[in-house]
């Protein structure tokens, strides 16, 4: 079995260190966090992973965690597949809010 | 518990199973507790979240590949077989990979490899059969149609899919649903991924009361939790203009009033004026070196394959750190389903019940840390300690404690996607546990989700204000 890594995000395997030098390399912001490690991109949709994340986030930045910025989050929170939405007799209107980044 | 048997094929073996669990669940009572392999370091995944938010127990089911086994009952006849657990992971293969890794430096791109197309295909070709990903399902299921909703008793279900517009929808029916349920006016519906109303601890606590040595009255805080529980639904049971959705969870926020449910594989789609999440909180297992290894589960995980999926822990050592509520109810359920105890209290906020843990003869410590957890084979684990530093109970220098099954309780975290997708202010807020919801006019969260701890009697459940 390999050396004990710590895992901050299990679905993408990303660890604590690999997080940690993504920081190093400039990328400081949740978003640009999670685009270049993919923490928070795997089949859970980061509700393992983000507020663990952010959370070491504040401490690399020493900021307040308020100050943390959320990524964006569009439905659905969970993998569906085709046939559960075509089985919608109304499809979901509307529009996510943000939805531009 | 007398139950049937069925038959599961799981890679070639024919395994004999309860017929009233999980895949999951028999697959880990037949000896097999790797139902996957991560993505990047090819290291073995058992069931964690047991409510198929997770990766870890994806597999292959009837040819239908990404298929959530925690949540899925076991069928006779029923075809498993796992993904990305191929050769590509044995262990010699690692060493090569790991050779490897030098000629792909960070910021090399994948996509250098898509020229010339022959090449790439010839080299997709190669490496899926190896990995065991990007095995499509097969052509049978590409018009595959959903059943027609199953429970002609309950006529949201058997209705069209919209179940219209809601005064008032509340996620989750659990302590604190239960009495934002009985303050909210108009037409309310309140769903609950359980089948029964009272929350993610309510099945244990119930387990705890048929229990004949009466384990619950050594511990005020069970008791006491399960009371308000039981009172919070002898309320809640005379509400009958209130829709209660059993098994459906909210999946899905559209701003500024529309959410998706789904309910097994359906979904269904519902309006709301006010929302009130009062969602479940989400086990946090925390970060520390091989906080991903298989048999490691949080207490709300260990609740579902306990009390749903009749998880047979008899005879099995496990490990129980941390503290608070569901420390002692984790504990108490394990006791009484004939599990060997460890108990390593990192949180001693609530020493009042250590006492009723001796009585118990349960093997109790104090003054550790947890350093890691590492996994020793398919079965066991292993769990390393050091000294907190508190003068309390010396203890020379590291220890370790092997176990079958390790249960850490912590600081659980609100669940906030569907609110933040609706529009909710959603912040990181360490003493909730991580992100929450801030309420607004039209999103209101109780509960764990919104820092009314039910276990809390700082906070009790039902005081949550609702505009």
């Amino acid at each position: 079995m390999s050396k004990a890594k710590i895992f901050l995000c299990r679905c993408e395997d990303v660890t604590l260190s690999e997080f940690r030098d993504a920081y190093g390399e400039g990328f400081t912001e949740l978003e640009s966090l999670k685009r270049y490690t993919g923490v928070g991109t795997g089949f859970c949709q980061g509700k393992g992973c983000l507020s663990e994340a952010a959370g070491e986030l504040a401490v690399l930045r020493n900021i307040p965690p308020g100050e943390v910025k959320l990524t964006n989050i569009r439905p659905p929170a969970e993998p569906l597949t085709f046939a559960q939405l075509a089985a919608l007799d109304v499809p979901p209107a509307g529009n996510n809010v943000e939805d531009d980044s | 518990m007398a139950s049937d048997k069925v038959h599961i094929r799981f890679e070639g073996k024919t395994l004999e199973c309860r017929s009233d669990t999980t895949v999951a669940v028999a697959l880990w009572e037949n000896g097999v507790r790797c139902l996957s392999r991560s993505p990047k370091y090819g290291r073995p995944r058992g069931v964690t979240c047991a409510r198929g938010h997770c990766t870890a127990c994806l597999m292959r089911v009837d040819n239908i590949p990404n298929v959530r086994t925690c949540e899925l009952p076991v069928r006779e006849g029923m075809e498993i077989q796992r993904q990305d657990a191929g050769a590509f992971y044995a262990a010699p293969m690692q060493k090569v990979l790991a050779a490897g890794s030098a000629f792909f430096p960070v910021g090399f791109y994948y996509k250098w490899f898509t020229k010339p197309a022959t090449v790439s295909r010839l080299f997709l070709n190669g490496i899926r059969p190896l990995t065991g990903v990007g095995r499509l399902p097969g052509p049978e299921h590409a018009t595959r149609v959903l059943p027609p909703a199953s429970d002609p008793q309950d006529p949201t279900a058997a209705s069209a899919t919209d179940l219209g517009r809601f005064d008032t929808v509340i996620v989750g029916a659990g302590p604190s649903g239960l009495a934002a349920a009985e303050k909210a006016t108009g037409r309310v519906l309140i769903l609950d991924d359980h089948e029964i109303p009272g929350g993610q601890r309510y099945g244990a606590l119930r387990r705890l009361a048929e229990d004949q040595g009466k384990i619950l009255d050594r511990f005020d805080v069970l008791r006491s939790s399960l009371e308000r529980i039981e009172k919070l639904r002898d309320q809640f049971s005379t509400r009958n203009d209130v829709t209660f959705l059993q098994g459906t969870r909210a999946i899905a926020g559209y701003h500024p009033d529309h959410l998706l449910l789904r309910r097994e594989d359906r979904l269904q789609s519902v309006k709301f004026d006010t929302l009130i999440w009062a969602a479940g909180a989400l086990d946090t297992l925390g970060l520390f070196p091989g906080n991903d290894t298989p048999g490691l589960l949080g207490p709300r995980a260990l609740y579902r394959l306990l009390v749903r999926d009749g998880l047979q822990v008899k005879g099995m050592h496990v490990l129980i750190i941390g503290g608070g509520l569901d420390f002692w109810l984790s504990a108490a359920l394990l006791d009484v389903a004939g599990a060997h105890l460890s108990l390593v209290v990192t949180n001693s906020d609530d020493p009042s019940e250590i006492p009723a843990a001796v009585d118990r003869k349960w093997p109790l410590n104090t003054g550790l840390i947890l350093d890691n957890i590492s996994g020793m084979g398919e079965q066991k684990l292993r769990a390393s300690f050091s000294p907190d530093g508190s003068q309390s109970i010396r203890h020379d220098s590291q220890m370790t404690m092997d176990a079958d099954l390790a249960v850490i309780c912590n600081r659980a975290k609100p669940a906030y996607d569907v609110p933040f997708q609706l529009g909710g202010d959603v912040t990181l807020q360490p003493d909730l546990g991580g992100f929450a919801l801030s309420d607004d006019s039209s999103l209101v969260a109780v509960g764990e989700a919104g820092g009314n701890l039910p276990g809390d009697p700082a906070h009790p459940a039902d005081e949550v204000n609702i505009p």
